[in-house]
Formats: structure tokens, sequence, C-alpha cells
């Protein structure tokens, strides 16, 4: 299990690698840079030139990778061309409100949706709710779940509130109270995924010879669906889990938005929409390490409920 | 492996888990029902706080950078807290004292500038605002590579101070729009201390003027929210109304009218797209028109779209358009509908000229044949989602359709893509939000051959014979030149403007005072009015 990780850490430094420099490629193409976001609709052609002078923006595009390779490589993203704040200070200062959203989402996600997909699988009736459920959770615009719910909820009933973020430094009370919206909101389109596939996954292992073979053996049905058939449906599940925590990390662009949560979709928003190119690539370097993190973290689980994963 | 024993107890610890899970959001939601009062508020402003203590201001766009020299006038929400400006214009459009107690023009040409500062004024940090710390903030605004001050400032060839208080400006050019350049709307004479000037990484994310408030950096998260509390050298006192002020960045208009109905936010800009919202919300709506909006016919030369060089033509697009359904349509309210460079209110504004360009299709296409275009032609417009511009063109659009004229709308979701290729000289009409101020600040992007918005460099002689006698003319004398300028742009026909945008305010019952924006202020009250209804 070590070495499966060491191995995932250093298959980590090329995909880096590869992510900064296709971003950095992809925003030198966009119309526009940080001069004219800085300059302002009435700068003139003078003042964008001396801007992009001060900033090296005129520099060959290779010589700005580089540089910001460099600095990267000792552990320094650079300044915001904007704000000349600390990449690393502005990312880590919005980490946290991020992966609260995030884990909190998919940590509700994957218990509603394992235990409704679970629950499906034995009633064959609510397989078909399932069903028509995922469908109606993956088109349902999370935007426009994120506002009905501020109205019913903050609005109307008023016992939540209907934005901001409060750090859990500030009481875990208030923190919860300002993520429970946005956790439903980003939770129900991956909920739907999550029940459905583990719905199919769990139906498919009770379809097994073994499974008969326990039947036979007197095993209690309760032992035989959470023991031996969710263990053996995990593989999927999992994989679904893993893939809807990285689809959470582009849904927070929307739902942070929504919620006026200042995490890092919404920095990755500015920052793409003024070119603060030290800030693009901070913000694909920390979601890369996310992504990263959260595909180890997978791993590892599926050899905990798969030797051969471990053994290979 | 473990035994039956042991796998019976495993799944039930596995099913207790989940359920427990599900356990604690329940209860995480109950907790917060029962704990959570009426005006709920999770922002790390102090939720337990009265309106009478506190309040919350929300605008949608954060400054990168608190630094007023290299800011914009949009970020005013948030700078205004912290620096009174040096004039202020008032809901008629008339100035009073800010921070100067004097001002104006020293003998004729509209060539010497000068004021008179307040006597005992301190920055936040305690150190005295006199002429020679206004020199200093005026030259660092002057020097710098970015953000409006370097542009409101740049006809200011020296600055010398003659008394302690007393600051006389030697302008390289006439420039007669220095009184309006210091008041709230652009925020040219937002003052910074000498010591912030000597250390400026520090205004970044910090505040250095003369203004009832004062940013408290360790309550304040940048691009959030930005917590200000009163500044204690501040020499006012009647004008601090709040203990604290939070100005929250919420960027999607539906969710900041959401903020004040729950009570969050009690005063905010408001947005075109919600101004039914909240009007329906029962909150107070203040829109005065400000942006000169609709289309810019830019290519006045005919370089790249030949059409568009002839004023005929122009001429037509104007008739061609029904001005007041649109301005109905899109913002609820026909009286926003404009067809002149001049709002109500201002001194160029002419009653008359509303009459040039009635709603006329048969006279646009007998105008387009004369023209040689009996059968219309393709116009491409460059615009953006941004400011609700996408569908005001595309409304235009569908009008100029009935006179033969395709517009063919190239929309940039970004505003740096639709500002680039607007400057680019390739796209002949653009779509336009051109905040009108006064016809000195219209000169500035729109007329100047060198501005933004004139990218094909058109210069027409009448209009720069007009403008020279503007530059140089008296505020008495100033507004009739400004009438017969109006008058002269809406002839040439060098925009298809269609509504004066709004710039608009919400207040909740608790808050009052946002009531002074007006078109003669150009829409921006001043913020610090702020303060409880009763």
């Amino acid at each position: 299990m070590f070495r499966l990780v060491l191995r995932r850490l250093a298959w980590s430094i090329p995909l880096l690698f590869v992510a900064s420099l296709v971003s950095f490629v992809f925003v030198a193409f966009l119309p526009g840079d940080a001069a004219s976001a800085l300059g302002g609709a009435n700068a003139t052609a003078e003042q964008l030139a001396a801007i992009r002078q001060e900033l090296g923006l005129n520099r060959p595009l290779w010589d700005q990778y580089w540089q910001w390779l460099s600095s990267a490589l000792h552990g320094d993203l650079g300044s915001s061309l904007l704000s000349h704040q600390s990449v690393t200070s502005l990312l880590n200062q919005r980490l946290e409100p991020s992966l609260s959203l995030i884990a909190g989402a998919v940590l509700l996600a994957g218990s509603v949706g394992i235990a409704l997909g679970v629950r499906a699988a034995l009633r064959g009736r609510l397989g078909k709710v399932v069903d028509a459920g995922s469908i109606v959770g993956l088109a349902v615009p999370d935007f426009w779940l994120g506002l009905v719910l501020i109205l019913v909820f903050a609005v109307h009933l008023s016992i939540l509130p209907p934005t901001g973020y409060s750090p859990l430094v500030d009481g875990p009370g208030a923190w919860m109270q300002s993520l429970v919206l946005p956790w439903i909101t980003l939770a129900v389109p991956a909920t739907a995924i999550i029940a459905k596939q583990t719905r199919d996954a769990v139906a498919s292992a009770l379809d097994r010879p073994f499974v008969r073979t326990l039947r036979a053996a007197g095993v209690s049905e309760r032992s035989i669906v959470y023991r031996h058939a969710l263990k053996n449906a995990a593989i999927p599940i999992l994989t679904v889990v893993g893939l809807m925590f990285v689809g959470a990390l582009s849904g927070t662009v929307v739902v942070e938005s929504v919620f006026a949560i200042p995490g890092l979709g919404s920095t990755a928003v500015q920052a793409t929409s003024s070119n603060d190119l030290p800030l693009i690539q901070g913000t694909v370097v920390y979601f890369t390490l996310i992504v990263v993190v959260i595909n180890i973290f997978v791993d590892v689980a599926y050899g905990y409920f798969n030797p051969k994963v471990r053994l290979a | 492996m473990t035994g039956p024993t042991g796998a019976a107890r495993s799944s039930h610890g596995r099913r207790r888990t989940a359920t427990v899970l599900i356990g604690v959001l329940a209860a995480a939601v109950a907790a917060a029902g029962c704990s959570s009062s009426n005006k709920t508020d999770a922002s790390t402003a102090g939720s337990s706080d009265k309106v009478g203590d506190s309040v919350t201001f929300g605008t949608a766009a954060p400054p990168p950078s608190l630094n007023p020299a290299t800011g914009d006038p949009a970020y005013g929400a948030v700078l205004q807290w912290a620096y009174d400006p040096l004039v202020v214009m008032n809901a008629d459009g008339k100035f009073e004292p800010g921070l100067a107690s004097k001002w104006g023009y020293v003998g004729e040409g509209n060539q010497t500038y000068e004021f008179t500062l307040r006597d005992g004024l301190k920055f936040s940090d305690g150190s005295p605002l006199d002429a020679a710390a206004a020199k200093a903030s005026l030259e660092y605004g002057k020097a710098q590579k970015s953000g409006t001050a370097p542009t409101l400032l740049a006809s200011i060839a020296s600055i010398e101070t003659p008394g302690p208080l007393t600051v006389r400006l030697k302008l390289s050019r006439p420039d007669p729009t220095m009184t309006f350049n210091f008041a709230q709307a652009f925020g040219g004479g937002y003052l910074v201390s000498p010591k912030a000037i000597a250390n400026p990484k520090s205004l970044d994310f910090g505040t250095a003027g003369v203004g009832p408030y004062m940013l408290d950096a360790a309550k304040s998260v940048a691009s959030d929210h930005y917590v200000f509390v009163q500044n204690p050298n501040y020499w006012n006192k009647d004008r601090q109304h709040f203990k604290t002020v939070t100005v929250k960045v919420i960027s999607n208009p539906s969710s900041m009218v959401q903020a004040m109905q729950a009570g969050q936010v009690q005063a905010a800009l408001g947005d075109p797209t919600t101004l039914a919202a909240a009007r329906n919300a029962g909150l107070t709506v203040i829109a005065p028109p400000q942006a000169m909006s609709g289309i810019n016919l830019m290519d006045r030369g005919g370089k790249v779209s030949k059409p568009l060089g002839d004023q005929r033509v122009r001429q037509a697009l104007n008739f061609a358009v029904d001005r007041k359904t649109i301005a109905k349509a899109l913002y609820g309210d026909e009286k926003l509908a404009l067809s002149q460079f001049a709002l109500d209110g201002q001194g160029g504004y002419d009653a008359s000229l509303n009459d040039k360009y009635p709603h006329d299709v048969n006279k646009a296409k007998a105008l387009l044949k004369e023209a040689g275009y009996p059968n219309g032609f393709t116009l491409p417009v460059v615009s953006t989602p941004l400011y609700g511009l996408d569908k005001l063109v595309t409304a235009i659009g569908g009008q100029l359709a009935e006179v033969g004229v395709k517009v063919q709308v190239q929309s940039k979701p970004d505003v740096n893509g639709y500002f680039t290729t607007m400057v680019s000289g390739k796209v002949p009409a653009a779509a336009l939000a051109y905040g009108l101020a006064n016809m000195g600040s219209l000169y500035a992007g729109y007329v100047n051959t060198a501005g933004p918005f004139n990218p094909f460099k058109v210069s027409d002689p009448q209009l720069d014979e007009l403008y020279k006698q503007y530059f140089l003319a008296s505020e008495a004398d100033g507004p009739a030149i400004e009438k017969q300028i109006n008058a002269r742009l809406v002839d040439l026909g060098w925009a298809l403007q269609v509504v004066g945008a709004p710039l608009s305010y919400y207040q909740d019952k608790s808050v009052t005072g946002l009531e002074t924006a007006t078109s003669a202020n150009a829409g921006v009250p001043l913020l610090t009015d702020l303060r409880l209804a009763s």
C-alpha cells in the first residue's frame, strides 16, 4: 500500500507539469491580458504598454513560463498581478471554504446515495424511483436549485443564512449553518449518480452465484447485502464517488458564486476574467493537487476492498 | 477474515455509521433552525449586531487592490467608506464642500485650479492633511501606470502650495472638469497619507484616507468582505452613522436580492436584471439613468463598414429603433429611453433633441435608399452578456432587421475579450455602455481620437471647434456649449443610443440616505450618507 501511494505521488509531478503548461498556453491565447484589466477602460495604448513592460508580459511566452516554473519549484507561486498578494497565501485562505464545501457535499451525497441505492437494489419499485430521481437530479441546474433553497430556507423560513461562509475557527455551529444549503445544492446531482451506480452494482452482486451459496448456507439476508454484496459492489461505487469528488471541484464555481463563498472556484473565475496569470496558474496547481490526493484516497480504498489491488 | 459473529458485528457497524452520518446532518439543520434568529448572518462580521451598530452594504465586484490611486470609480462602493472626496456633488448637480472648503478656477481659460482644505483634517493614521500632503497624494496618483487616477489628473502639469492649506494646480491644457473629477463619482480626489505613499503595498489591503471609517484588515477577507470600523481621527463625528460597516461581495445579482430579503444585507448596489425583483421584494430601489447604452457606431469613416461612413445611414438607424418599447421591455420603464448624449438633469441635456429621431421605419428606409442601401446591409457588432448588453443589442437588432439591416452579434463572455475586440479596429460597431457625466468625460473616452471608444480615430471639425470653446468656458457658460456639443453629436449619429441604463441601489426599510443618487451626479451618491431610517 505504501508503494502504491508513493507511485501515485511520483505520477503527480509530471501531471502538475503538464497541467500547468496546458493552462499557461490556453491563457496565452485568451483575448486581452492583465494589463487591460489593470489599465481600465480608458487606458491609452501607451499606458497599457507601460503596464505590460512592468509586469513582464511583453517577454516571450516560454520565458514567462520558465520564470514561473523556476519559482514554483522553489515553492513560490508568485504574486497576483492585480492585488499583488502572494498567490500561495491568497489560495490558502480560500482552501478551507472549498474543501469544506466539497467534502461535506460528497459525504452527504455518498451517505444518502449509497443508502438509497442499496434500498433500491432490494426493492424493485424503489429502483424505478431512483432511476427517475437520478435523471431529475442531473437535469436540475445547481444555479437554480441554490436560489430556490435560499428562497425557501433563508428568505421565507429564515432558518439558514442566504449567503456567506463562516470559518471553522469562528465556531462549528456557524460553520455548519453557512454550508448546509451549499452542501445540498452540490450534493443533489452526485446523490443521483451514486444512488443509481450503487443500485446497479449491488443488484449485480446479488445475482452472483456466491450469494446463492450464502443463502443456502443460512447466512442472514442483512449480512448478505451489507457485508458481502456491498463489499463486492464497493469498487464501482468508490470509482463514482471519486469522480463525484472531482466533479464537485468544478461545481464549486457556480455554488460559490450563488452563495458568495470565498473559495477556490470563485477565485478561479475572477483570475480568469482578469487574465491574472500567476493566480490562474496557482489555482491550476491547487486543483491538480486536490485531484491527486482524491485519487490516492480512492486507490487506497480500492486496496482495502480488493486485496488484489494491494498486491498489484 | 473474521467469523460469522465478527461479520454480523461488522455489517451492523457499517449501517450504524451511515445512520450516524445522516443523523449528524439532520441535527445540524435542526440546530441551525433552533439557534438562528430572523436576521441570520453567517458572515464573519458580527452576526448578532443590530442594524444600529453595524450595517452591511452589498457590492458585486471586489477591487483587485484597495489602493485608490490604482483604482477605478467602479470600486467606489468599497473605497468611499474610507476616503472622503475633496468636493461632494449633490442631487441637483451642485457642489458642496467635502475635504475642501473652497475650490475653483483662477483667472480665465481654465488652466489654473485652486482648492483650500478644511483646517484640522487628519488621515486615519493620525498624520495631518495639509497642502503638502495633498500635493504628494495627487502626484502619487498622477504617476501611476494603471487605474483611472492618471487619466483624471492627466492635465495637471505642476502643483504648488501657496498656503498651508491651499493647493494650486497648473494645468497643461484648458480642463473645465477638475471639480467633477474631484467629486465622489470619479474619486480623483481620494487623498492618501504620506506614510502610506512611502509604503504603497500597505494600500493593497489597507486604507489611509480621511473618511469616516477605516479598514479592519484582520476581520476582512479580500474579495469576500471588507469590515470598516470608525476612524478615530475623523473630523466630523456626526457623519459616522455606524460603528461598523461591512461591504460584502455577492457577485450573483439574484443572491444579492435574496440576501437583502433575508436581512443579511441592508443596502446594496443594484443590477438592471433584478430591478423588478427588488421592487417586488419591497426594497427601495433608487435607479437614476446613468449610462448611455445601445450600439456605438464606431466606424464613422466607413473603413470596415462602408455604409456606416455615411451620416444618412447612421441617422436611418436612429430612426429605425423604437426606444420606448425597448426601454419598457428590458428595464421596465419607458422613461429610460435615450436618444442624446446627456441625461435629464445634466448641463448638456436638451429636451428638444428627444424629438430628433422619432421611431419612423419609413423615414429610415428612405434614408437608406437615398444613401444607396435600399436592401439594407450587414452590421457586425461586438458585444458582451455583462450589464445586459447582449440582450439590448439583440433587441435593437430585431428592430433594425425591419429596415433590412442585419446585426451580426459577436458576443465575448468576459469584459477583456469584448474590450480588446472593440479597440482592435476590425469590428465597425460595439455594444455601448458609457457613463454620462459631462461633455468633458464624454470627450476623454468617446470623442477624443485617442479614446478607446473611438478606435477608428474619427474627428469632426465642427465638434472640435465646439470642444475648444468648451474647454475654455467658465462654469456658468459651460452648459450652453454642452448643449451645442450634444446637438452636433446627435446630428452626426455617432451612436445608436437607446436607453439611459440606470445605476441602481437598493435599500431595505431600516436604512436611508442613498436617495441622493441622480443623473445630475452621475448616479453616485455619497455612500457614507447611509444611516438608520428613523
